[in-house]
């Protein structure tokens, strides 16, 4: 039996933060994810690299460590993040003292606030609404899930770690009171094997609550989902939020060539959230009073993301609880040992839920080497360049004529290199995950182009098993989840047009 | 306000399969014709074939011809039954359309042929252009393709065409090959500009060249439906004589080159006809309500009416623009205003998978007829006395589950020009 010093559960962005810190303190260690990495709540979310200013009135201490960390992330993930900066948008009508108690609530937490002049607001953000009255600056960015997980994932790589994805959690062995063993589930072939440790640390997110059943330990979650609904274009340069309490439909977040309008919350113990009609209009009307374009702009596709939100509730003074944004829970408490789960937070804080969560494993191993995390930068972050939007097609440009001027994905720019070297790295993957890895099959025509190159060149990788025309299918599937909502002006063209190319011209519906 | 321009007969608004038609029959009935339109129809995102009816609730139908009658039997909202069952005199029309192009067409309404994809699949099309028919059984087939066209990945078509073959009974081979030509080298490439390269002895020689030496025990050569534009006879024709060996096309993403064919030699057919065909302008038509007198054409700066005796709508559906769905998911005829009633309400217009074996009701939508193809409203009496409406706009048919469009725009479109010139 393979032995570790502590298996992570989860291959979110908390999990793989985790993964890197525990191999930066010697902790050998294996990382185990039933998908792709990043496919859960840290795929499904808005994008924001939080300044603290949404929490800034209401939770001054959840502030403080959003603008504390975001600092953190700005320099040790650098390329994942764009330095966008925000602005908080004050429209006639709303509440008369939010403004006055926005900048004292940032300045106690320490976020640097200024107000900007309405009129300057609007020569910079043109799109904003004429019933603009006051404007305040943040340091709001956004930041790239996806880049990085992959980056805390590949630093744990090169320090010797464990990375097991398409894996499950199948089964915790518990021996006299003591986490003993996992066993772990391959999830395409079945085939189960049992491996050793002295620590399970699940960073499961919204699914811990599963986690913990397997230890016989029960955990109660305050499951929610939150919908994001996705515009064709960026409507801004900033991220623009309300200027009132937050609420459904107050944010508006540029990533990359769109813009993401977040976003609701729904309290609801569902695996599968399906968003409505009437909540994405609901999220655009409340958007279209700060930017009244969201109403005639096209929406690209809408997405629901599962919030891992733990109430204590009753045990609150519990002096397990280490923060109120996070929890790190040791389970010795529900009589197990070498158990602990690490629930609540955000994505702007992964690091530091990550560094309370290796605290309270290294304490249990003995292990006193201190967390690093802060200071050293992931492996590609140490140019200490941040993402700009345009650096794909500078890129492009400056290589124009060489061999690299096949784009598979034009709406993303996506070239056939780009392809090659995720089949090389991973084989014949589902399409999604090279989604995930070049943002194929993101813009606006929805993988009508992309979709068949892509099946084609995944093909070329490796003789495999199962239908050559299956990854194709899934990906088509999987889009109409989040296009479903959405059916109406040019997505609905788009759809029939769509149909007419794979049902009409390919037969994907009939053919092997 | 606006200008006035010649009078016609009969106005056909929209130039896809339908419309094109509809402008046909009309100008081969003698009515002095008009077709007018935004832009191109759906034939250029299509196969270039004339799919009649390909799957019948699920199931291959082998016979199209007897299948459309029984349909039209058992449905009679269908678009079939509105435009009287004999597809043949229509399908003659755009036969003989081709033909006169130099593109021979296969097949009939007694046997659907199976037209093989660049996907590797094997589909239904009761007539198809020569070039994309091929006798697959036993066939060694080479699947080539060319670097730097995305569209076409042989590695796909080699993996998937024999499996496909084996559902229809049939036995055969396929090996892929990519080829890196020099005269192709580096650009980026869509259908239509390697269509134009291979009108080219160049591109051509070039081919045929780096195919020498992989044909050993090759029965057929499958390449990419790029071959020739205008001149495709031709450049199929020397390919197959300079590699000894039949030719087969296979149909990708759009733009699509047959469907380009197709809409050239209909759109030559409809001129010598006597037709006039203008591309560009959108298209109204007035007054309001009642008979309609003129077609009002959004011509740069001013308007221009059009006097017209008939109007023939055939606009199209979602894809093509001449529906539109709102958010409420209530549908909008968008030339006309025609009432066109919803299929389901508005959480149920669309299924969960793209290729749900239900297809998506949405599709269904759209205008209905009475028995001379004219628009109707709730009690079934026509909204407009002179004005008739054919091909994708049409209610009552899920084209994409049934493989149909293309029947029905010839079907409707010829019937409604016949209509229209009466």
């Amino acid at each position: 039996m393979t032995e570790y010093d502590v298996v992570v559960v989860g291959g979110g962005a908390t999990g793989a933060g985790l993964l890197r810190d525990l191999a930066m303190r010697g902790v050998r260690s294996l990382l185990v994810e039933q998908g792709d990495l990043a496919t859960g709540t840290t795929g499904h979310f808005h994008g924001l690299l939080h300044s603290g200013a949404r929490y800034a009135v209401r939770d001054p201490d959840a502030a403080r460590e959003c603008i504390e960390e975001n600092r953190v992330v700005r320099r040790i993930a650098a390329p994942a993040v764009e330095d966008t900066g925000g602005l908080f948008c004050w429209l006639e009508g709303d509440p008369d003292d939010y403004p006055a108690q926005l900048l004292a609530g940032c300045r106690a937490a320490g976020i640097e606030i200024h107000e900007v002049p309405a009129e300057a607001a609007r020569r910079d953000e043109p799109l904003l609404t004429p019933a603009l009255r006051r404007a305040f600056a943040v340091p709001d960015a956004t930041i790239e899930p996806w880049g990085l997980v992959g980056g805390n994932v590949e630093a744990a790589l090169e320090l010797g770690a464990g990375v097991r994805r398409y894996t499950r959690l199948a089964g915790v062995g518990v021996e006299a009171g003591a986490v003993r063993w996992v066993e772990l589930e391959d999830v395409a072939s079945g085939a189960r094997e049992r491996v050793g440790t002295a620590v399970l640390a699940s960073a499961a997110g919204y699914w811990a609550g599963r986690v913990a059943r397997l230890a016989g330990v029960e955990l109660e979650m305050a499951p929610g989902w939150g919908t994001m609904v996705v515009m064709n274009q960026r409507l801004a340069s900033r991220v623009v939020n309300r200027c009132r309490a937050p609420g459904d439909g107050d944010i508006v977040v540029p990533v990359g060539p769109v813009s993401i309008l977040g976003t609701t919350d729904r309290t609801l113990d569902t695996d599968e959230y399906e968003v409505t009609r009437a909540e994405v209009a609901g999220i655009m009307a409340e958007a279209a009073a700060m930017m009244p374009a969201v109403a005639e702009r096209r929406v690209l596709r809408v997405f629901a993301g599962a919030r891992p939100l733990y109430d204590p509730g009753h045990d609150a003074s519990d002096s397990r609880f280490l923060s109120r944004s996070h929890t790190v829970l040791d389970h010795a408490r529900d009589g197990v040992e070498g158990f602990v789960s690490i629930v609540g937070g955000k994505l702007t804080t992964y690091r530091l839920m990550a560094q309370d969560t290796a605290d309270a494993v290294c304490r249990k191993l003995g292990v006193t080497a201190p967390c690093r995390t802060a200071e050293e930068p992931l492996p590609e972050a140490r140019s200490g360049r941040h993402y700009r939007l345009g650096d794909r097609l500078t890129a492009r440009e400056d290589g124009a004529a060489g061999a690299d001027a096949d784009l598979v994905c034009e709406c993303e720019l996506v070239s056939r290199a780009m392809v090659e070297e995720h089949v090389a790295a991973h084989g014949r993957t589902p399409i999604d995950d090279l989604l995930r890895a070049t943002r194929l099959g993101m813009g606006p025509c929805q993988g009508a182009y992309c979709a068949l190159r892509a099946a084609g060149i995944l093909e070329r990788a490796e003789p495999a098993g199962g239908s050559s025309l299956a990854p194709l299918r899934g990906f088509l599937d999987e889009r109409m989840k989040g296009d479903r909502p959405i059916l109406w002006g040019d997505q609905a063209r788009q759809l029939r047009l769509n149909e007419i190319v794979y049902r009409e011209v390919l037969d994907l519906d009939h053919g092997p | 306000m606006g200008r006035n321009g010649p009078g016609y007969d009969v106005v056909v608004i929209g130039l896809g399969l339908a419309g094109l038609m509809a402008g046909l029959a009309a100008a081969g009935r003698g009515a002095r014709t008009l077709v007018v339109g935004r832009g191109h129809g759906t034939l250029r995102f299509r196969a270039g074939t004339i799919d009649v009816l390909g799957y019948r609730d699920g199931r291959l139908v082998a016979a199209p011809g007897p299948e459309v009658a029984a349909l039209a039997g058992a449905a009679p909202e269908h678009p079939y039954s509105r435009a009287g069952a004999d597809l043949a005199p229509s399908l003659d029309a755009v036969r003989g359309a081709a033909e006169a192009a130099s593109l021979p067409v296969d097949g009939s309404l007694a046997a659907n042929l199976l037209v093989a994809t660049a996907a590797g699949t094997l589909r239904p099309a009761c007539l198809a252009p020569a070039s994309l028919a091929a006798d697959w059984a036993e066939a060694s087939v080479l699947a080539v393709g060319l670097a730097g066209y995305r569209d076409f990945q042989a590695e796909l078509v080699a993996r998937v065409l024999p499996e496909a073959a084996a559902r229809h009974g049939l036995r055969l081979a396929c090996r892929a090959l990519t080829i890196d030509v020099p005269a192709l080298h580096r650009r980026h490439l869509d259908g239509l500009a390697l269509a134009r390269g291979f009108e080219a002895a160049g591109l051509r020689r070039e081919v045929v060249a780096a195919l020498r030496g992989h044909l050993d025990g090759v029965s057929l050569v499958a390449l990419p439906a790029v071959l020739g534009l205008g001149r495709a006879g031709e450049v199929r024709a020397g390919l197959v004589r300079e590699l000894g060996l039949p030719v087969v096309e296979l149909p990708s993403l759009p733009p699509s080159v047959p469907g380009i064919r197709l809409e050239m030699a209909l759109t030559a057919a409809l001129r010598r006809a006597g037709g006039v065909v203008q591309v560009g302008p959108g298209a109204r038509v007035g007054p309001e309500r009642g008979e309609v007198r003129w077609v009002e054409l959004a011509a740069a700066g001013h308007p221009v009416r059009v006097p017209a005796g008939r109007v023939v709508l055939a606009s199209g559906g979602l894809a093509s623009g001449g529906l539109a769905l709102t958010i409420d998911g209530a549908f909008v005829e968008t030339v006309a205003g025609l009432p066109v009633p919803a299929p389901e309400a508005v959480d149920r217009l669309y299924g969960t998978a793209f290729l749900s074996e239900a297809g998506h009701p949405a599709h269904r939508a759209g205008v209905r007829v009475d028995a001379r193809l004219r628009p109707v409203g709730d009690g079934g009496e026509p909204v407009r006395p002179n004005l008739f409406a054919a091909g994708g706009l049409l209610a009552a048919a899920d084209r994409a589950l049934e493989r149909s469009a293309d029947g029905i725009a010839c079907a409707t479109g010829w019937r409604a020009g016949q209509e229209a010139a009466a």
